[in-house]
């Protein structure tokens, strides 16, 4: 009976641990915002707590929303000795058509425990909704607005075109160039945007302004608009943290979304009206607003054939850069004017112009100009300066006397009498020479002749001379001979095979040859002939040389018998290479 | 045998004696020629008929002749017809030959102030010292003058060699000094005279480059003596004053020595 009983409690409580065992677990849906427009992408995560086993859930979703998976990321903390475990997939999530969505529960069964998420909604709009709804929301804090400064202007004519953007208390990025959308005017590219603030209704806001150019291509009312503008704005998005423990690395970009604002103008109109046509000059430039013309000469005073530098410069609020040229009118017999040097910069044209004055006098640069259309008053007007008085000396000429002033009337060329002014001609006897030689008659011969001969005779009187009176020269000049003497000898020794005869010759003129060159006594050269030479500039080598020889002569004095014919070619060579060194 | 010898001998004497006075009766004959012509040419002028005149001078030069008077007498002409820079021009040939000519002198003055040039030159600072000292002085003057001084030169040094006599050393690196100067003074005045030449035209435009439509740099008027550093085709690169250069249309100068 206890056994029954004991088998039943345990069944029971078997049952009911297996339930416990089976029971539902929770998982987060969580999704960064709950509104996006068509075509744009949300991030959508499944957060799974205490494991992180959960393999890749596959979703249903709704038609109009489609799934891309990015990814999982598992995170595993110790807190106060106990370990935790979590793992969050992540999925972009896009949509393709508006709406509002209801996503999950999501149910998953992972192994024996069944998952079941919470349930999120997201609303999908149009991207002209998503504009209106932001402008809504944001009409306050973010707007734009356009100006023109002129309401009336005539066809072609310039006039400024301004686009602001104000905007409060957020955050803009990736500002984009406005664009405009109209046939009508043709509009320059906006130039680089200032920044500053600006007081309205009393609030400060901050101001982005952008100026282009703009001119009418048609007559009567035209509208001019509205301006576009796309910027980015930055939204902050909903963080997880973890355990209650923030990451200390998180910056502002994994925080913040940006989100595009399509901004929009009011629409501007322009009045468009045709130039008058009445009175319009034949060479009207084409210019319509307000302009100034300045020309600056360098000089008003010059020498004929010397240049002058004429500088025409147009400026004022115009397109200044159709302006091909601004030419004085002058005399091609009197002037050379060349081509000029054009620089555009800033809306200033100038033309610079280089001109030389052929002939001497006072002349005038007559006043020249161009045609304008001058919009402020309604009507043309004949921009020019001058006329300007120049002053042309004559090219280096002298106070002469009367007969230059004579001349200056070049169109009416006198024949003058100059018998009383020139000498007469020379009708004497002449000399004739030929043409090439006139020059110089006397060739250059004469002048290197001289010292060539006495270069050439030279040498040998001088020799003669300092043999007579340079005993040490004459000695040395003579050391040769009695070398090449002495050498004969004992080479005639040496085919005889006299050993005696042989070192005699030897002995004798290597003494001579040593005292012709030192300049000395045959008794000098004795011995100690070798330590001699050294102190006298000749190397240990030949000294060594020198002293071997003597050693040799000396030797062949008591056994000359004995010496063979192979020491006499050795001491032979010895010799010759000490005295033909 | 000898005999047949001293016949050819003779003969050939006989031929070079006839030889020679063939050569020379031709050349005197030439000289004469040249001598009429200039007498015609004087005529001429003395009519006043300067066109004839100026065409029987030059034709003696085209012969390849000249004379101390032949550029004077020339210049004269053209001064007459009224064409100054080609008078300026040959009385400055004249003056190479003769430089204290006074009436050369005067006349190319008086020529010089029609056309309102003075007597500028191109030639640099180290030039123009060497014009100075040597003004009076033509080319052929010098290079006598330093024949002279070698010869000089040689017979001291023989004397001093030769003779064993003293000379004063002084003596001696001053004369060799001083024919060092005479034959730069030489060098540089035949480099001057061969670079010399003269604008023709009444106005002549001086390029930055040897092209048609290159900048004008500056003006040269008739008259005015330039110095030709190169020729380049149609063009001459000529400079003035020594530092301004540029190219010129070669038609529109002529050089002081062809």
């Amino acid at each position: 009976m206890l056994a029954k009983l004991k088998f039943i409690i345990f069944s029971i409580l078997f049952f009911a641990s297996a339930n416990v065992l089976a029971a539902d677990k929770e998982f987060t849906l969580r999704l960064s915002q709950n509104n996006m427009t068509v075509g744009e992408n949300v991030n959508l995560y499944l957060d799974f707590e205490d494991t992180s086993d959960i393999a890749r859930p596959d979703i249903e979703l709704p038609q109009g929303l489609v799934l891309r998976y990015r990814g999982p990321s598992s995170q595993i903390s110790i807190v106060n000795g106990r370990t935790s475990r979590s793992i969050t997939h992540s999925y972009a999530l896009i949509a393709s058509k508006e709406g509002d969505y209801i996503l999950g529960p999501i149910s998953l069964a992972v192994g024996a425990d069944n998952y079941i998420s919470n349930q999120a909604k997201i609303k999908v709009l149009s991207k002209a909704q998503a504009a209106k709804d932001s402008r809504d929301q944001l009409s306050d804090r973010v707007f734009v607005r356009a100006f023109v400064s002129k309401d009336k202007v005539y066809k072609s004519e310039y006039f400024d075109l301004v686009v602001e953007l104000l905007y409060r208390d957020i955050s803009l990025h990736n500002l984009q160039m406005p664009k405009i959308e109209t046939s009508n005017f043709n509009i320059e590219d906006f130039q680089q945007p200032t920044q500053d603030t600006v007081v309205k209704n009393g609030i400060r806001y901050n101001r982005v302004r952008f100026i282009s150019k703009a001119y009418a291509r048609s007559i009567g009312e035209q509208n001019l608009g509205p301006v576009l503008l796309q910027v980015d704005m930055a939204v902050q998005n909903s963080r997880r943290s973890f355990g209650g423990f923030d990451s200390m690395f998180d910056d502002f970009f994994s925080s913040a979304t940006l989100k595009p604002l399509y901004l929009t103008s009011e629409d501007l109109t322009v009045r468009v009206q045709d130039l008058p046509q009445l009175n319009r000059p034949e060479k009207f430039s084409g210019l319509i607003g307000d302009f100034e013309l300045d020309v600056v000469l360098d000089t008003h005073s010059l020498k004929a054939g010397d240049p002058l530098t004429m500088k025409v410069v147009l400026s004022g609020r115009g397109p200044v850069n159709i302006v091909k040229e601004i030419k004085p009118e002058l005399e091609e017999r009197d002037f050379k004017i060349y081509e000029p040097q054009v620089e555009l910069k800033d809306n200033v044209k100038s033309f610079e112009y280089v001109i030389i004055p052929k002939n001497e006098g006072l002349y005038t640069i007559e006043e020249f100009g161009l045609w304008v259309f001058d919009s402020s008053r309604g009507n043309y007007s004949y921009l020019s300066k001058g006329p300007f008085e120049l002053e042309i000396r004559p090219a280096q000429k002298q106070q002469t006397q009367f007969i230059s002033a004579q001349l200056q009337d070049s169109s009416a060329k006198k024949e003058i009498d100059f018998l009383e002014g020139l000498k007469y001609i020379k009708e004497r006897k002449q000399n004739w020479m030929k043409r090439q030689s006139k020059l110089n008659p006397y060739p250059d011969v004469y002048f290197y002749l001289p010292i060539l001969i006495f270069a050439v005779l030279f040498w040998p009187f001088y020799h003669k001379k300092r043999m007579a009176t340079d005993q040490g020269y004459a000695m040395r000049r003579r050391a040769p001979k009695v070398a090449r003497e002495g050498l004969a000898r004992a080479e005639q020794a040496i085919e005889n095979e006299d050993s005696t005869a042989f070192y005699e010759a030897v002995y004798q003129t290597l003494q001579k040859y040593i005292a012709y060159k030192l300049n000395c006594s045959l008794a000098y050269v004795d011995q100690n002939i070798s330590s001699k030479l050294i102190d006298h500039g000749y190397s240990q080598e030949d000294a060594h040389n020198v002293k071997s020889l003597f050693d040799s002569c000396d030797e062949a004095r008591y056994a000359a018998s004995t010496i063979k014919k192979e020491l006499m070619d050795k001491d032979y060579q010895s010799l010759k290479s000490f005295l033909f060194k | 045998m000898i005999y047949k010898i001293g016949i050819i001998m003779k003969k050939l004497l006989i031929f070079n004696v006839l030889f020679c006075a063939l050569l020379i009766s031709s050349f005197a004959w030439a000289l004469d020629s040249l001598d009429e012509t200039f007498i015609k040419a004087n005529k001429f002028y003395n009519e006043g008929n300067y066109e004839q005149a100026l065409d029987n001078y030059l034709s003696i030069r085209e012969q390849g002749y000249t004379s101390l008077d032949l550029e004077y007498n020339i210049a004269n002409s053209y001064a007459k017809k009224n064409d100054y820079p080609r008078a300026l021009l040959y009385y400055d040939r004249a003056l190479l030959l003769r430089p204290n000519d006074a009436d050369i002198l005067h006349n190319r003055n008086y020529v010089a102030n029609i056309l309102g040039v003075g007597n500028d030159s191109f030639e640099s600072k180290f030039d123009k010292f060497f014009s100075f000292v040597f003004a009076h002085m033509s080319l052929s003057q010098i290079n006598l003058f330093l024949n002279c001084l070698s010869l000089l030169i040689f017979l001291l040094l023989g004397y001093k060699f030769y003779l064993n006599k003293k000379v004063p050393k002084a003596l001696l690196v001053f004369n060799a000094l001083f024919i060092i100067f005479v034959f730069v003074a030489k060098v540089n005045k035949n480099e001057t005279i061969h670079a010399s030449a003269m604008v023709m035209q009444d106005q002549a435009q001086v390029m930055y480059e040897p092209l048609e439509n290159a900048d004008v740099y500056f003006t040269l008027f008739a008259g005015q003596k330039i110095k030709l550093i190169k020729k380049s085709g149609d063009w001459d690169k000529i400079s003035v004053n020594g530092n301004k250069k540029g190219w010129i249309r070669s038609e529109m100068i002529e050089l002081l020595v062809i």
